[in-house]
């Protein structure tokens, strides 16, 4: 009895401290991005700052928020991760799910057919010659349809829907509900942890990406966030660029004096970061298995 | 099961909103301009989209209608500007684009080859048609168009590109490229000594060390301090004492990996030979490392670090004049005990500086045969070439930044000076003073002669600034002026006949095969590794012992191939600049 109650005690110490050190490795990255952002510049680019902030200020923060067209990017950047990210649940789960029917027309060669884009890539060129012989050049739709059916995704809930017991949907297929009912009312339902997995990556690739408004935008009304942020860098990193081939001399040092690469790297890093951070806890009661047992009967 | 399903959607568009909130005030403020930009666009501006594979500007992508510079083209020119997202891709987009078969409006393009691909795919406008609608590129840029015809037409022998940045010497302002600048308080308590060759810098920065060891604040001082990320195809900083001997050892001003030219005799070398400058640099910091003089950060730190540590003093030699601005604050030049870096040159000194070059730059603007605004395009192409417009996008518009005095001189206002004494504050309309050549590529040099004023284009050259630098010299500069007698390093560097000019053929050199670049960064990562374990080797057997490492393994890596690669440009270069002389 006593020895029972050390050994748990010990492994309560253990257990927790164990999880504190984990815990603390997961967020210390961020933590250690914020204070940077958030030190003296000069501090913070020779690599000074590693627990706490020092010389605090917001200029960072400030000359993020001042860079012109911020305001639209951010709504382009928001309305992309919603509506692509709807869309490629929407258009993947259902791809997902046809494939799972034996009598789709040529099921395997359709099902390879998708799975082979995962493997294969033409490369730039080609992809962007396609999206602009199909309209898509600059447009705001090359955001969110080319993602509709991502392959990674339709393997996912394919395999996830295989093991969805097939009596559930024969229930409702006894009862005259077509491939949209079954699909809508019995599935989807069902799915809603791997629809959460596939909803966290899909909101992540569509927040993180800036190469289709590099290669395919030329409106600026269609930048995205994150665009306008590597742009951003890449000012900063093209000063620093400027000294380096010896052309600095229309380049006054005041002009870098103010921002470094290092700061701006953490503040673009950490401004981007935290709104995706959110998605993740709003959608973690959907990554509890739905409960099927005794779903069937006899 | 629909409930779970709205509350999905419900969570996403919460987010949305969260992530909208902080953005809306500067929003409205975003869409008002940009339906203000419509509207006039309708009346009569024509948009224009810009492509420019500069990724060594600054240049942003998006409309500037409301910058200053912006409004200037509108009103001049009836044209706005759209310049291409490129980021530091602007080769790769320049390649799709040009699968597509569609250039955008104005292409400016960074190589000869790309140009002669966009017209071997008649996807540029033959320039030669339209003539009569380029006055001023037909007067200000005649050379460079019969260059443009000789080498950049795809054979056909018409000019389809123009090439950026023709005419005299570009801009210096008071100080050159290269120094090397000491700190004229320190090197005043050393005791003045002079410096006749390269290797006196050494005992003058020891005693300068000796003389501060701390900074006021307890910090270690150094004589030097170095810096790794920058380097190229060898140790940057290594690169850096040849430009003020003369001689250009193929890294930082063109690409020429592994050859030096000595610009005073013509002499070509390898730079990994024992008697190369390259060499001669590395054995001068290894002897100020054994002396103690260099910083042991160096080998770790970056750019950034080594510029705060000149900011906090902890550092006595500078390279270049724009670093010295990290410390010479006007706090520090105008104490009562100014304490600062100025310029102190060794005897021997032949520093580099740029010469006449009026076949222009290997940049170049051209006009994409799909354009639907061809006059729009050629109205904009001969702005850029015009001496009137160049001179309102360098100094700013006239009669707020610089206006022309009784006798026609041009000279900066005192708002004017404001904007280029703190460059980040915005003029009257937007922008600030260094936007105006924001896409990175302008037609004339900043030093091309105005008919008009009879001066330089850009106010760094305009006498009126020489004495206006003068009459606001700082308690150092004054110092430096009374013990040298020049009132500028430059005047200084003139009065001892310091200057060498850099050759037109360094700006004609052709660009590297990939073959070659791959090849060169090769052995550039032999040369720079070892190059930096040379200046911090113990003795000189280990001196010499990666000196013959680098040696031996560079050329088992074929850097005889590169080099002689290189001299065959060197010689091309050479002979397409006697054409143009």
């Amino acid at each position: 009895m006593n020895k029972l109650k050390i050994s748990n005690i010990v492994f309560r110490i253990i257990n927790t401290s164990v999880f504190l050190i984990i815990t603390l490795i997961c967020v210390f990255p961020f933590y250690y991005i914020f204070i940077n952002t958030i030190s003296n510049n000069d501090l913070s680019s020779a690599g000074k700052i590693l627990f706490y902030p020092i010389g605090i200020h917001f200029g960072n923060y400030i000359e993020v928020f001042k860079l012109k067209g911020i305001g639209q990017a951010a709504l382009v950047s928001v309305a992309r991760t919603v509506l692509g990210t709807i869309l490629t649940l929407l258009g993947s789960s259902f791809l997902g799910y046809a494939f799972c029917k034996a009598e789709y027309w040529k099921r395997k060669f359709w099902y390879r057919f998708v799975v082979i884009a995962m493997y294969f890539n033409a490369g730039l060129i080609p992809w962007f010659v396609t999206m602009k012989s199909i309209g898509l050049y600059n447009n705001f739709l090359a955001y969110i349809l080319p993602t509709m059916v991502v392959p990674f995704y339709v393997i996912l809930f394919k395999t996830y829907v295989e093991q969805i017991p097939p009596s559930l949907e024969e229930s409702v297929q006894l009862d005259g509900g077509g491939y949209f009912v079954r699909f809508f009312q019995i599935i989807l339902p069902l799915s809603t942890p791997i629809l959460a997995t596939i909803g966290v990556f899909a909101c992540a690739g569509q927040w993180n990406s800036f190469m289709d408004t590099l290669f395919l935008m030329k409106s600026q009304n269609l930048f995205t966030l994150q665009y306008v942020m590597y742009q951003y860098l890449n000012e900063v990193n093209a000063l620093a660029n400027l000294m380096r081939t010896s052309q600095a001399t229309n380049v006054n040092a005041a002009s870098m004096n103010l921002l470094t690469p290092t700061s701006v790297r953490m503040t673009v890093s950490f401004v981007v970061i935290v709104p995706i951070l959110f998605v993740y806890p709003f959608l973690q009661r959907y990554f509890v298995k739905g409960i099927m047992i005794g779903a069937i009967k006899g | 099961m629909k409930k779970k399903f709205y509350s999905v959607i419900s969570v996403l568009l919460s987010l949305a909103m969260l992530a909208v909130m902080p953005a809306c005030s500067q929003d409205q403020g975003a869409q008002k301009t940009v339906l203000q930009s419509t509207a006039s666009t309708a009346a009569s501006v024509v948009q224009l989209d810009v492509f420019s594979a500069s990724t060594a500007s600054t240049t942003a992508a998006g409309v500037y209608d409301n910058t200053w510079w912006g409004k200037v083209l509108k009103e001049k020119v009836g044209v706005s500007l759209n310049i291409l997202p490129t980021g530091d891709q602007a080769q790769e987009k320049l390649q799709a684009l040009m699968a597509s078969g569609q250039l955008p409006d104005i292409v400016i393009f960074k190589t000869n080859k790309d140009v002669q691909n966009a017209i071997r795919g008649n996807m540029l406008i033959n320039l030669d048609d339209h003539m009569d609608k380029l006055p001023n590129v037909a007067k200000n840029a005649a050379t460079a168009l019969k260059y443009s015809r000789d080498y950049i037409s795809n054979g056909t022998g018409k000019a389809y590109a123009i090439t950026n940045a023709v005419g005299p010497a570009e801009s210096f302002g008071s100080e050159p490229s290269w120094g090397p600048y000491l700190r004229w308080d320190l090197y005043k308590k050393a005791g003045s000594p002079a410096i006749n060759t390269f290797d006196d810098y050494l005992s003058v920065l020891k005693k300068m060390q000796d003389a501060e060891p701390k900074t006021t604040d307890g910090k270690k001082t150094y004589g030097i301090s170095l810096w790794k990320d920058w380097d190229n195809y060898s140790m940057f900083m290594a690169q850096e004492l040849s430009p003020t001997l003369g001689v250009d050892c193929g890294d930082q001003l063109a690409q020429l990996p592994f050859l030096q030219v000595d610009f005073k005799t013509g002499e070509t070398k390898n730079i990994l030979d024992a008697d190369s400058e390259y060499i001669k640099s590395l054995k001068f910091y290894y002897q100020a490392n054994q002396m103690g003089l260099v910083d042991p950060d160096s080998l770790t730190q970056t750019y950034a670090t080594a510029k705060s540590k000149v900011t906090q003093g902890r550092v006595f030699f500078s390279w270049w004049a724009w670093l010295n601005d990290a410390y010479n604050t006007p706090a520090r030049t105008n104490a009562a005990l100014p304490t600062g870096f100025a310029a102190v040159l060794p005897k021997d000194t032949k520093t580099l500086v740029p010469g006449e070059n009026y076949v222009g730059k290997s940049w170049t603007f051209a006009i994409s045969s799909a354009t639907k605004n061809l006059d729009a395009c050629l109205k904009y192409i001969d702005f850029m070439y015009s001496t009137d417009g160049l001179q309102t996008l360098f100094n700013g518009p006239e009669g707020v930044t610089w206006k022309t005095d009784s006798s026609g001189k041009p000279e900066m206002t005192e708002e004017g000076w404001k904007y280029v004494n703190d460059p980040n504050s915005e003029l009257p309309g937007g922008g600030k003073l260094a936007d105006g050549i924001m896409i990175g590529s302008y037609g004339l040099s900043t030093g091309f002669i105005n008919p008009k004023t009879k001066e330089a284009l850009s106010y760094q050259l305009w006498d009126s600034t020489k004495a206006h630098i003068i009459a606001n010299q700082t308690k150092l500069q004054k110092d430096w002026s009374g013990v040298t007698g020049s009132k500028t390093t430059l005047d200084f560097i003139n009065a001892n006949k310091m200057a060498i000019t850099i050759p037109l053929a360094q700006s004609l050199i052709p660009s590297m095969t990939d073959d070659i670049s791959a090849s060169a960064s090769r052995i550039g990562d032999i040369v720079k590794s070892d190059s930096w374990k040379m200046v911090f080797a113990k003795n000189d057997a280990e001196f010499q012992s990666y000196y013959n490492d680098m040696k031996t393994k560079a050329e088992g890596l074929g850097v005889k191939d590169v080099y002689n690669w290189s001299l065959k440009n060197w010689d091309t270069a050479q002979t397409k600049a006697k054409k143009y002389e």
